[in-house]
């Protein structure tokens, strides 16, 4: 069973809809190649998780540079650099491509940029913070999601105007995402008006979702994750070459590292996008 | 068999009740990548834009047993996936080398 394709391009209630009721069988196909692999979570895989993240931790982590002379400038400097980087690599998506996938290599370039700025942390809020009021729409969008993962709470009144009144849904979204991110969020007569009435669902998910947080920020691990990340490491997963190997957390706290599973077993490996 | 989100676990959670399962009975890990980082190395990460949220290309990989790549498929569209037979018989075929 498989779902049919669905044009997109309008966004309109039908295709919504349409979407929605498929959702399940999309779901459903992943689930069961892992019944038929006969996967089990296992504690003592768990265990062995655990004692390879210490090692991992204490060895610390591998840097790269977005800028091989990123030494010599100062934050804001660099910070602006990322932000001028990203307005000429990231091109605005045109509407046939709408939950299509992009393969202009632009997504490097946010990545990039997002580490870059993770790695100068408060010393690009400012920029960021500027940055919302930009004439680039796509400048904007990136600045309501990078300072997320900053967590500088100087960005908040600025993120709420955003959220109140950015004309780019994107933009909306990702300030509503980061307010919750960066902690201490609590429901306002502001928030419970965009979260039943913003013109986009997405929205007013995810405002909800932020609320949900209870004022919990995004872990700083999660923030270090982004800020460590070496990015030599982009797109290197290639058929013929070892996995590149990752710890990762399920849903019940439970670690997962790629490599416990060398010589044991293969793995399937999806990338989903999660969509809720 | 290994599903990487790019999502906090909590969203995760809302993403398989929003699906029609239950969080608490997936026999499937289901991980979490906030950080895009894991999503990043396997080339997966905002080449999508789901609705409104630049999210992960849809990308299968199989992995044998010695740690190597033996099959890498990135969608072109948001349904477009192997279905559970072909990956399956991509196992299959691996595990008979």
């Amino acid at each position: 069973m498989t779902a049919e394709p669905i044009d997109h391009r309008q966004h309109d209630d039908r295709s919504l809809k349409t979407y929605h009721e498929t959702k399940h069988i999309r779901m459903n196909n992943i689930i069961e190649i892992g019944r038929r692999t006969r996967f089990k979570r296992s504690s003592i895989l768990g265990r062995r998780v655990f004692l390879s993240t210490c090692l991992a931790s204490m060895i610390g982590p591998i840097r790269s540079s977005a800028f091989a002379d990123e030494a010599k400038r100062t934050p804001k400097e660099t910070a602006a650099e990322l932000l001028k980087r990203f307005d000429k690599d990231w091109t605005s998506l045109p509407d046939r491509l709408h939950m299509r996938a992009v393969d202009d290599g632009g997504w490097k370039t946010r990545m990039i940029v997002l580490c870059g700025l993770a790695r100068l942390g408060p010393e690009a809020e400012t920029e960021l913070i500027e940055a919302l009021d930009s004439d680039r729409a796509e400048r904007r969008v990136l600045a309501a999601q990078g300072l997320g993962f900053l967590g500088g709470v100087r960005s908040k009144a600025r993120l709420e105007r955003t959220l109140a009144e950015e004309k780019v849904a994107a933009a909306r979204l990702y300030a509503a995402d980061s307010l919750g991110m960066i902690g201490g969020l609590e429901t306002n007569p502001l928030f419970e008006r965009i979260a039943a009435g913003d013109p986009n669902k997405d929205v007013r998910s995810h405002l909800k979702f932020a609320l949900e947080r209870k004022g919990e920020a995004i872990p700083e691990r999660v923030r270090a994750d982004l800020r460590e990340y070496d990015l030599t490491r982009l797109e290197t997963a290639k058929v013929g070459v070892p996995a590149p190997d990752f710890t990762l957390t399920d849903v019940f706290g439970q670690s997962y590292r790629l490599t416990d599973f060398r010589g044991r077993k293969g793995v399937v490996l999806l990338f989903i996008y999660g969509d809720t | 068999m290994l599903v990487v989100d790019p999502h906090e676990s909590y969203r995760v959670r809302h993403m398989l009740k929003d699906a029609g399962l239950d969080p608490e009975n997936v026999h499937v890990p289901i991980l979490a990548d906030p950080a895009y980082t894991v999503s990043a190395t396997y080339g997966a990460a905002f080449q999508m834009r789901i609705h409104t949220e630049w999210s992960n290309r849809p990308t299968t990989f199989v992995i044998d047993r010695g740690g190597i790549v033996r099959y890498a498929r990135r969608a072109n569209t948001f349904d477009d996936r192997p279905k559970p037979d072909e990956t399956l018989d991509v196992l299959k075929s691996i595990k008979k080398e």
